[in-house]
């Protein structure tokens, strides 16, 4: 029986439930190894005037403390360009920035070594916000635009218009397994990092730019983290260093693992944004002109900030054709950390942009949302192409649409609604039924290859090996399950390896929703190389003179047989060890590059989807709670669809947050005020849909992609934006007819009954 | 000095998947956590937060009773390792038995860890172990579960990948018929045999300082004659009830007492009972021994509960942490302002009642030999209606930005007499006087709720902090005045 399309447990499971799987910090400890911690920038923005390390050199089990002077390469590094200091030098610009790396014996030591370490900042004032950074024009990179037609002079011309301000915040990644590394120096100058990376090359580069070595002389390996959501795609790389440095030094084994605060304070979260928009359209809610401004809080370093802003813009356009288009914005320098990759990646605060926009539109227009959106949506040719010239193909979205409207039963809803909110004194409904649709690919063109090596014993068994990561998105059980299809053998033959470097080379991470579309593709291309060369084998092994024709080898149930002598057929694990005996190679690199990328084409394909959120919400306090939602996907042939439900139910809750409860909170002075869990907020088990149903087109298929299946990563998060939506026509009953909600993002319940008292007061 | 009658111990005991253990020295006042990965090897429980504030470390803490013992998930990364004395703690790894705990891998799954594995309630698998040990307990002596069960189990548990429906479902979908109770896996009687001798002596451990750390000193009573005794003694001591609130700032920011007064064996001050028309609160009661009595005596106190921390903290947490900490956020303290509770101190000389309202005014303080003994709460009468608020960012698991508690007597439409308390709205929590003399003889409509919001604002001094404005208090406040109202 084929193993794509099936539920099959997550590979990890058993171990999972039993606390038998190893994370990073679970590995037992070397005997001489080390603990690394460091001190940070006590302010977001000055200059240090006296770092004085003799007391805590002292102190017993203190083995080293490093500064921007012990490091043997560059101490310059970045992701896309080299713009951050590993160790600051004589400037700092984050509150936390690291400093002094410390190596211990002991954390009791480690301890002891950070109070006794004097440091001494000169504060500046630190800029923060982005309009702070407008001010100062902080920008990174020049400005960036993606236009079409005459966007100002259609503007004009519109029967209608509305402008506005939206500002949209970050979000904590809140991975369960925080930042972390393990250093384990070799021979002739080897270092072998245990990371829990999306990135193991990112770390390979890194460490090797760093620290003054070869990539050849350093290895990366991945067993699996504990959780990504893009926040380990570049920033798994300080505590890689750190401990890097250290186990370089002092020839011994070395550990950083950040604390839950420290990786609060220190690293990245989705970028803030702020868009100002001016939209134009008709009487029935086409839209006909759109000019959106984006400025995005970068942080103080480049990071990936250009690619997500990039993301931003393409996907501003959402599921919605606009004839006169202009799309600008600037990347703004801040004091804060550098914001960095977040599931979604830019797309949803582009999406959050114009779905938010559509919301003002209906009460402006006195129509229903879903009307607005419907009308709007992509569609034949003259409105099928987007403002970067992307032409949508077999778009099913208006289908998905109407189906769900239909399932969830919008309409009669709608009338409920209506109904309750005229009567009801203690709360307020509302409901939205929004739309994603999401670009995959990296929009970086080089990034979207993949390698992958399978091995094959004589046993009948494989080994896979991609560049592909575990973070529990369950690639290792899609990519096992595409392998094992490619030989016609069990899962349980198969077995995904720990992704390392030293197997898989010049890596994408994993990331844009593409790792089993990267990775699962490569694996199945070297799995073809293999089998092809088994199948002559078997050619001529089933043959009584003359090799059977190719095209007659069946591969079935792990078997192969000719089609004409079905009895005569060979289990696999013979015929490998036969093929062996034959000194026949049972081992194969696969190589995959995405087809058909361009200029004019960013994306392979869009994953497409549609989802409806009711909610209730408090008139007296804000309070909120999502009653119910409805998600319907294409999201091609699932590989496994229990995998994908958990993917699409997991990036909706995890959107939600983002939209409601989950609050970044900076002080004037750029300190977080939100670093520990006790005051920052992911979704509990109470804050999910009452009622929650998630279905995807069964019919659906994509066969460009492997095995016809679409990537799920990302775009279900951005379907939880229709909470937020949904919060918003609640709030558009409580004030006059006309006058739109000012919601902004995360929609908490301070920020609900803000918008509540503001309405309420333009009530006459 | 007094001198102690019983005997004392220099160091803790415990059963650990059904194995004793035995734990002195510094080790003994660390986090039970960080001791479960690094001195025994089981890294199966996670730290994610270090906080108590996500319940991946959750962990089985079996308390003894008389027929056996009680298992409750408490989080381990703010639970002191002495807290474990005479316990039983089973940890991810000791759920199938004490043989299967480490060696060799032979695939037995228990049906809650099965249910996990088939429903796909396990991702990146960070906050599974703490998931598979709270829906342990939960099926523990249970029969039936409803989802609406199975999210109150899990509330204390965060993930962030799955979105909990399948968790939620796995919860619902346990074979019960093949659950083996853990008092089958971990026979009591043994057990309790191993913790019978010197269960009753009082622990005393000192810990000299060090060229690293400091000297500390730690001590366990078994008597109150006892505990206050050595609180007189050591005036400096921290006291730790629960552990919930200290054990936070011990984890996360290194907090090292040099003295520490644990309350853990004075089991016996954990009554939850009615007195005549007083509900009582044994100082030492978790807020779980709380909301299970309290349900049929002050039903709106117990709906309020259900909204207090998470079950792991409330399995630890105990009335007299919250009260005495007088946090302005602590969620008792509203709902016993407006009731006009009563604490009982125990001191050298004797007991000593004070209402709560007193005890706030003056700081909060209490002697220095003093331990909270229990508090009285008058219950509201026959046509006195409590109304009970708690206003946080998250629905459940957070803490309160505004809390209140009404206490309305009305009859006729016309306001006799109000009590009203709010908590999060000044540095402690306060009954706000001035509103309800406004209030008093008023008649009951709605636009009387909002006069009293303006004569409110004034009695209030919100503040601004990570979890909400001045602004978003201050509106609170009128709010709930006008909800409390509408709601009537």
């Amino acid at each position: 029986m084929p193993s794509v399309g099936r539920s099959i447990p997550h590979e990890s499971s058993r171990d999972h439930v039993r606390g038998r799987s190893i994370f990073l910090d679970d590995i037992t400890p070397h005997r001489n190894e080390l603990v690394v911690d460091f001190v940070g920038s006590p302010v977001a923005r000055g200059e240090i005037v006296a770092l004085d390390l003799s007391a805590a050199t002292k102190i017993p089990g203190v083995v080293g403390l490093y500064t921007f002077r012990d490091v043997p390469g560059s101490n310059l590094y970045g992701a896309i360009f080299h713009d951050e200091y590993f160790l600051a030098e004589d400037k700092v610009s984050f509150q936390g920035e690291p400093i002094v790396v410390i190596a211990a014996e002991s954390h009791a030591a480690l301890h002891a070594a950070k109070k006794a370490i004097h440091l001494d900042v000169r504060p500046e004032t630190p800029i923060v916000s982005i309009a702070q950074a407008i001010e100062a024009e902080e920008f990174i990179g020049p400005p960036r635009a993606i236009s079409r037609g005459h966007a100002r002079d259609a503007l004009e011309k519109c029967p209608h218009r509305l402008d506005g301000t939206l500002y949209i915040g970050g979000q904590e990644h809140f991975y369960m397994e925080t930042q972390c590394a393990l250093a384990i120096p070799g021979e002739n100058g080897h270092l072998t990092f245990h990371s829990s990376t999306q990135n193991p090359t990112e770390t390979q580069v890194m460490a090797a730019r760093v620290l003054g070595l070869g990539m050849h002389q350093v290895v990366c390996v991945c067993k699996r983290m504990g959780g990504g959501f893009g926040g380990k795609e570049t920033q798994a790389t300080p505590p890689a260093l750190m401990a890097g440095l250290v186990a370089m030094k002092t020839g011994r084994p070395a550990r950083c693992i950040y604390s839950r605060e420290t990786d609060g304070r220190v690293t990245g979260k989705r970028h803030p944004f702020e868009v100002r928009y001016q939209i134009g359209f008709d009487s029935d809610g086409r839209l006909l002109a759109a000019r959106l401004e984006f400025y995005s809080n970068a942080g103080f370093s480049a990071d990936l900030s250009t690619s997500v802003f990039d993301r931003a813009l393409y996907h501003a356009d959402n599921a919605y054709f606009i004839p006169d288009i202009e799309l600008i914005g600037r990347i703004c320098r801040t004091n804060l950390p550098s914001n960095t990759a977040f599931r979604g990646f830019g797309g949803g605060q582009g999406i959050l942009a114009i779905e938010s926009i559509i919301e003002d539109i209906a009460e402006f227009l006195d129509k229903d949302a879903a009307e607005i959106r419907l009308l709007n949506c992509y569609g034949a040719e003259g409105r099928n192409q987007t403002p970067y010239g992307q032409i949508i193909q077999d778009d099913t979205l208006p289908l998905l649409f109407e189906r769900l409207a239909d399932r969830a039963d919008y309409k009669q809803r709608r009338q409920a609604i209506n109904e309750f909110n005229a009567t009801s004194q203690i709360h307020l409904r509302g409901l939205s039924l929004t739309t994603v649709k999401f670009g995959i690919s990296f929009t970086t063109k080089f990034l979207n290859q993949a390698n992958a090596l399978v091995n094959v014993y004589t046993d009948g068994t494989v080994q896979v090996s991609t560049g592909g990561t575990e973070m529990g998105q369950g690639l290792n059980t899609k990519i096992r399950q595409l392998v094992a299809d490619e030989f016609a053998i069990d899962a349980a033959n198969v077995s995904v390896m720990p992704t390392s470097t030293e197997k898989n080379n010049n890596t994408p991470p994993t990331a844009a929703s593409a790792g089993t579309d990267l990775n699962g593709s490569a694996a199945v291309n070297a799995c073809r190389l293999i089998r092809e060369r088994l199948t002559e084998f078997a050619a001529v092994r089933l043959s009584e003179d003359v090799p059977i024709p190719i095209e007659r080898i069946v591969w079935e149930d792990g078997c192969v047989f000719d089609r004409e002598k079905p009895e005569q057929c060979l289990d696999f694990g013979h015929l490998v060890h036969a093929a062996h005996r034959e000194r026949i190679s049972l081992g194969e690199r696969g190589h995959y590059i995405t087809p058909g990328l361009g200029p004019s084409r960013p994306f392979f394909y869009y994953t497409t989807g549609c989802a409806l959120a009711e909610v209730e919400i408090d008139r007296f306090t804000g309070e909120m709670r999502v009653t119910r939602a409805d998600i319907l996907m294409d999201i091609g042939q699932s590989i496994n669809p229990a995998i994908d439900l958990g993917q699409i139910g997991g990036g909706f809750v995890q959107g939600m947050g983002w939209a409601t409860c989950e609050e970044l909170k900076f002080s004037d002075e750029g300190e977080l005020l939100t670093a520990s869990p006790s005051t920052y907020k992911i979704p509990g088990v109470r804050d999910i849909p009452e009622d929650f149903r998630i279905e995807f087109e069964q019919d659906s298929r994509f066969p460009e992609n492997v095995r016809s299946s679409k990537a799920v990563g990302e775009p279900p998060l951005l379907l939880g934006l229709c909470v937020w939506t949904a919060i918003k026509n609640a709030l558009s009953y409580a004030g006059p007819r006309g006058h739109v909600a000012p919601l902004n993002l995360p929609a908490t319940g301070e920020e609900i009954l803000r918008c509540l008292c503001e309405l309420e007061d333009k009530c006459p | 000095m007094k001198r102690f009658a019983g005997l004392m111990r220099d160091h803790i005991f415990f059963f650990l998947n059904g194995q004793k253990i035995q734990v002195r020295g510094r080790e003994a006042l660390g986090m039970l956590a960080p001791f479960l990965r690094r001195e025994r090897g089981l890294t199966g429980t996670k730290i994610a937060c270090a906080h108590g504030a996500c319940g991946s470390c959750s962990i089985l803490l079996g308390r003894p009773t008389q027929s056996g013992f009680n298992y409750q998930p408490i989080n381990s990364c703010i639970f002191p390792v002495f807290a474990c004395d005479g316990a039983h703690v089973i940890t991810v790894e000791g759920l199938n038995g004490p043989d299967k705990v480490g060696g060799q891998d032979d695939g037995v799954l228990s049906p809650v860890q099965c249910a996990m594995v088939d429903c796909h309630g396990a991702q990146c698998g960070f906050c599974t172990p703490g998931i598979v040990i709270t829906l342990t307990a939960f099926h523990e002596n249970r029969v039936q579960s409803s989802a609406e069960d199975v999210k109150a189990a899990l509330e204390g548990n965060l993930c962030r990948c799955t979105g909990y429906s399948p968790i939620i479902e796995a919860g619902m979908s346990v074979e019960t018929a093949d659950l083996r109770p853990l008092t089958q896996i971990y026979p009591p009687e043994p057990l309790l045999d191993g913790l019978n001798a010197g269960a009753s002596d009082a622990v005393e451990i000192r810990v000299p300082e060090d060229e690293l750390e400091i000297g500390q000193h730690l001590f366990v009573p078994r008597s109150p004659e006892e505990a206050i005794c050595w609180k007189v003694a050591h005036p400096e001591a921290i006291v730790v009830s629960g552990g919930t609130e200290v054990g936070v700032a011990m984890s996360v920011k290194g907090l090292a007492p040099r003295e520490i007064l644990s309350l853990a064996h004075l089991e016996d001050w954990d009554e939850v009972t009615r007195e005549n028309d007083e509900l009582v609160l044994g100082a030492r009661a978790t807020w779980t021994q709380v909301a299970e009595q309290v349900g049929a005596i002050v039903p709106e106190f117990a709906t309020l509960l259900t909204r207090w921390g998470s079950p792991q903290l409330r399995n630890a947490g105990t009335v007299a942490g919250n009260i005495i900490r007088a946090a302005p956020i602590s969620d008792s303290l509203p709902f016993l302002l407006a009731c006009e509770a009563e604490l009982e101190f125990i001191g050298e000389l004797g007991a000593r009642r004070v209402t709560v309202a007193d005890f706030l005014e003056s700081g909060p303080t209490m002697r220095p030999d003093e331990l909270l003994r229990r508090v009285l709460v008058p219950l509201p009468k026959e046509g006195q209606t409590l109304r009970l608020f708690k206003v946080s960012k998250r629905r459940a698991f957070d803490r309160s930005i505004v809390s209140a508690a009404f206490l309305l007597t009305a009859s006729d439409g016309v306001i006799e007499d109000i009590k009203i308390a709010f908590g999060g709205v000044a540095p402690l929590a306060l009954r706000l006087p001035q509103t309800e003399a406004f209030l008093q003889g008023k008649p009951v409509n709605s636009a009387i709720w909002r006069e009293a919001a303006t004569v409110a604002y004034n009695e209030i001094s919100p503040y601004s902090d990570a979890a909400a404005s001045r602004e978003h208090r201050t509106r609170l406040v009128a709010n709930l005045l006008r909800k409390f109202g509408a709601e009537l």
